[in-house]
């Protein structure tokens, strides 16, 4: 059985499976019939315990797309207002049958814990500023597609994350997909938003967006965190879009095949202006369609032939032993 | 007339460690000296096993009164004897907290009754552990108290301190201090490091715990009070206590089990079996801990046993409360880890320990006429545990190895201990 | 269509882990004896003791060639006279390969058909991996490609495979087909029959019909691919030798 948690020590190769099959289900998202039989008959269940509309969204939608049915729990309404533990939440609606679960959660190694007390696959949504591995595979899908056609890595390619690091798991879950697929990362944040140390991290830091702008094949925006104290680390929102924001002026001097992308939502006008969210060269909007075919990707891949070893062949005929002879 | 015959052990004698039986009468040592006669009494094979006074632990969440459902003193006893040990210091973080004179006799009551291991109950400083005042010290002192700690919290307000160390100055108690920075921890879950910068949580940095030590130091040196460090967890401390101890400040310290044994990549797993107060800390301040123990910088070991519920710790990691158990392991963790010999391990565990909390039957070498408080430890001897005598599970020690186990423990003559393989 | 188009489109039809060489290479038939003679291989030993020495027990293949590349050549050489006599002609034609090999196989039947009447028909891949009733059952392989080259609606639609065996795959490939469009009739190209069919599924060409029983595999090598060419079927042996102790 497997599980989808992170992204960090996966291997290229198995990145590249991913994206290869989410390939095709862009194909498929784009057909007249959006959808496949392939997951008929099974049910993929939602805990979201932080509040999200667009990755909840994507996966229901991925399920639907894959004729699987959906269930979804959130804390507000459900059981767990009641004083039901997070364990007791998933034993209870594992036993209503269901075959996969994505969770998001604030604290950080919760879908680790539903995982050891689940006897079904699940697929991490997002847990506290650690892990957001489904958005690290659409991120690297939206750049594979826009720079290296159907086929291999990212190699060669300089990608520069900017913004709150110290608190992102998009940026944790890039990282390790970026540089496992072969691009070199920069991360570029004021010091208070820069992990506080990043001794072995494959990449390079910078403390100002214009020093290493005309290097960069793509900037990844990541948003101002106000709930997780955002302008409390920073003096101002003007101050940081000054610095650090993905202004007009800054993308006129990108190089001009260079793209833009932000995990969303964006807040205009301060990580970034309103004119290059709207810019052709801005790939949110494709992210927000990648994503879709990334998750279907995820759950085809961890529900599809879940029973069996993929090492053992098929068809072997059967070996019997027969020992005889003198003993 | 109840005898026991302790035979081929290596007994830490007054003249140090030699191969000898111990005939044990009514609860005293009668006799130490190799082949010694029966003549009736029960023989314990001690071949292959030190033969030592019963550990102390000087620091023990028995979690009673208020939180039995966790541990109470009955099954808490239970697992130190289990261990090895014949006494311990109870942590007066309970509910209510003893920072009166009948809570203090209630504990130490409960302990006798139970019967497994003489228990010391330790007294707050501040009233209720609020910080704000100072409790009832006198009082504690009269039913039995002689270290005071609101461990679980640091004493934050120097004032508050200089009075409490100058208060217990003259009567000769031991400020007792749990050295964690509030502001400095405050949202802390683990170390402050590579680990917690590559996990995104919240970290401790080893600040919050030097810099109470440093202030408390210049405190100890204004009122020559004896002062003791619990849960010493990094390399800085450790510099600190040396540098006190080489002034001849009266400092003693101690270090966790867990804190010898594991470090903050063992956290990277998200298990909260790994979660605990001070957190576990680098790969090199575990290599100077355990020098540190082996040199006697470091004083004693003291096992912060600290039990929670399992659904209390069943929880995502930042949910979890602090706390790991360890009188089971604590002497089979130091056997497994550091390099003792007979002579140290029986210092760190026993002698040391005892004197610091002024046990006078405990924590003697083993000679005739003291009460017989003793364990029988196999330092070659390797286990596994799945299950624990404790009624909390919480022990990132299940399921893995270690070498040294304890053969049967001896309280007053009496075993309180012998665990499956022990050998009659 | 030129070759070199041809075979682009078959490169960009072909799953990113096959895409290697999607030239034809000169066939290099790997020497596995002529065609109806057994040859034995050696796989797998493995070594039992005894007190009396060591019995050697050996899982042996027995390989039988039975399609030869000239066999294959002439085997889709007439079935492509048989798709154009049936359907009078090639227009409105459209070829699926199921990938993999019968991706390749599909695109040189399309250049056959071309060859004979002058006409070029249309090919591409249909992928079954969303479509197969036994998902929870096999180890999951990679999805392969999807390529309609035209609108499938009002058109004849040839579905090209390497084996026909349980009918399964032509099942799903049926499905799929429900999904991409409404084409006007279906019919199945098939190199080889094996038989076994657990549904009610027949093909409309087949290459060679091969007798097989349920243990054997049938082997399809197909030189856009595997460099090699061919048809084998492998039966399982089993014999033990007896060693002596050393």
């Amino acid at each position: 059985m497997r599980h989808l948690l992170t992204t960090e020590g996966m291997a290229r190769a198995e990145i590249e499976s991913y994206l290869d099959d989410a390939d095709e289900f862009v194909d498929v998202l784009a057909r007249p019939i959006p959808k496949v039989p392939a997951l008929r008959g099974k049910t993929v269940a939602t805990l979201f315990f932080e509040p999200s509309t667009r990755t909840k969204m994507s996966f229901d939608k991925a399920a639907k797309a894959l004729s699987a049915d959906t269930v979804s729990f959130s804390p507000g309404t459900s059981s767990l207002k009641k004083g039901e533990s997070l364990k007791d939440t998933v034993l209870t609606i594992e036993a209503m049958g269901l075959d996969l679960i994505v969770v998001r959660h604030e604290a950080t190694g919760a879908p680790w814990r539903v995982a050891a007390w689940a006897s079904v696959p699940v697929v991490n949504g997002g847990d506290g500023a650690h892990q957001h591995p489904t958005q690290a595979l659409l991120d690297s899908l939206t750049l594979r597609r826009r720079f290296g056609g159907r086929r291999g890595g990212l190699d060669g390619l300089r990608i520069g994350i900017v913004g709150d690091i110290r608190h992102s798991r998009v940026a944790r879950s890039d990282i390790h997909a970026f540089t496992a697929l072969g691009a070199d990362v920069t991360l570029v944040a004021p010091p208070t938003l820069l992990p506080l140390d990043t001794t072995g991290w494959p990449v390079v830091t910078a403390g100002t967006l214009d020093d290493v702008l005309p290097e960069l094949d793509a900037v990844y925006v990541l948003r101002v965190q106000a709930e997780r104290g955002g302008a409390s680390v920073f003096p101002s929102f003007a101050e940081y879009r000054s610095r650090f924001g993905m202004t007009a002026d800054r993308l006129r001097r990108l190089k001009p095949d260079a793209v833009v992308m932000h995990p969303g939502p964006m807040i205009r006008g301060v990580e970034i202006d309103a004119a290059v969210a709207d810019d052709p060269r801005c790939l949110v909007l494709d992210q927000v369609a990648n994503g879709v075919a990334v998750r279907m990707a995820v759950l085809f891949q961890l529900l599809g032939g879940t029973r069996g070893d993929a090492s053992r062949p098929v068809e072997r005929p059967a070996e019997r032993v027969l020992v005889g002879g003198e003993q | 007339m109840s005898a026991t015959l302790i035979t081929g052990g290596l007994v830490l004698e007054e003249d140090g460690p030699a191969v000898a039986d111990v005939l044990v009468v009514d609860g005293v040592v009668a006799d130490v000296a190799p082949d010694l006669a029966a003549h009736g009494a029960e023989v314990l094979d001690a071949s292959g096993c030190w033969v030592g006074p019963g550990f102390v632990d000087l620091h023990t969440h028995l979690r009673e009164p208020g939180g039995e459902y966790k541990e109470d003193i009955a099954s808490g006893t239970a697992a130190a004897a289990a261990g090895g040990y014949t006494a311990v210091v109870a942590m007066p973080n309970t509910d209510p907290a003893v920072d009166a004179g009948h809570l203090a006799r209630f504990v130490a009551e409960r302990g006798a009754a139970a019967g497994y291991v003489d228990v010391m109950p330790a007294g707050c400083l501040s009233a209720g552990r609020r910080g704000t005042a100072l409790a009832h010290l006198d009082e504690l002192w009269e039913a039995g108290v002689r270290l005071f700690t609101d461990d679980g919290d640091s004493v934050e307000d120097a004032g508050l301190l200089r009075r409490a160390m100058e208060y217990l100055q003259q009567l000769g108690g031991v400020v007792v201090q749990h050295a964690i920075d509030r502001g400095l921890a405050a949202g802390g879950h683990m170390h402050e490091g590579t680990v917690s910068s590559r996990l995104g949580m919240q970290g401790v940095p080893a600040l919050a715990e030097e810099i109470v030590v440093a202030r408390d130091l210049a405190l100890v040196r204004l009122t020559g009070a004896r002062y003791h460090i619990q849960h010493v967890s990094t390399a800085g401390t450790v510099a600190l206590v040396a540098e006190a101890k080489a002034a001849g400040l009266p400092v003693t310290a101690e270090v966790t089990p867990h804190h010898l044994a594991f470090c903050h990549d063992d956290v990277a797993t998200t298990d909260p079996v790994f979660k605990m107060m001070p957190p576990l800390r680098t790969a090199e301040d575990r290599r100077v801990l355990r020098a540190a123990l082996e040199e006697g910088v470091i004083d004693v070991v003291a096992t912060d046993h600290a039990p929670h519920a399992p659904h209390e710790k069943d929880v995502p990691f930042e949910e979890a409360p602090n706390g790991v158990i360890g009188l089971e392991w604590a002497a089979a963790v130091v056997s497994s880890v550091c390099n003792l010999d007979a002579e140290t391990f029986f210092t760190r565990m026993s002698i040391t320990p005892a004197a610091i909390a002024g046990l006078a039957d405990h924590g003697r070498r083993i000679g005739p006429g003291r009460v017989a408080n003793l364990v029988v430890f196999d330092p070659a001897g390797e286990w596994v545990a799945t299950t624990t005598v404790s009624r909390s599970g919480n022990a990132p020690y299940l399921g893995r190895p270690w070498r040294g186990s304890v053969a049967a423990t001896m309280l007053r003559g009496r075993i309180t201990s012998a665990p499956v393989g022990i050998r009659r | 269509m030129a070759q070199r188009a041809r075979m682009g489109v078959l490169a960009s039809l072909l799953a990113p882990d096959r895409r290697g060489d999607s030239r034809r290479r000169p066939l290099n038939p790997v020497q596995r004896g002529r065609k109806g003679e057994e040859q034995h291989a050696h796989v797998e030993p493995t070594r039992l003791p005894t007190r009396q020495g060591a019995f050697c027990l050996c899982r042996v293949v027995a390989v039988k060639p039975v399609m030869d590349p000239e066999d294959v050549a002439r085997a889709l050489r007439r079935i492509a006279h048989e798709v154009l006599e049936q359907n009078q002609g090639g227009d409105g034609l459209v070829l699926l390969g199921i990938p993999t090999r019968g991706v390749p196989l599909a695109a040189r039947l399309a250049e056959l058909l071309e060859e004979i009447e002058g006409v070029e028909v249309p090919f591409g891949s249909l992928d079954i991996g969303l479509y197969r009733d036994d998902l929870d059952r096999r180890p999951r392989t990679a999805l392969g490609v999807t390529s309609l080259p035209v609108p499938l609606d009002g058109r004849t639609v040839v579905l090209v495979d390497d084996v026909l065996y349980t009918g399964r795959t032509i099942r799903a490939a049926l499905d799929a087909l429900a999904d991409l469009g409404r084409p006007a009739r279906v019919r199945l190209a098939a190199l080889c029959d094996r038989g076994h069919r657990e549904l009610p599924i027949r093909p409309d060409y087949v290459g060679k019909n091969l007798p097989t029983s349920t243990v054997e595999r049938v082997m399809v090598r197909v030189g856009e691919i595997d460099g090699e060419e061919g048809v084998w079927i492998e039966s399982p042996a089993l014999t033990t030798t007896r060693e002596e102790q050393p």
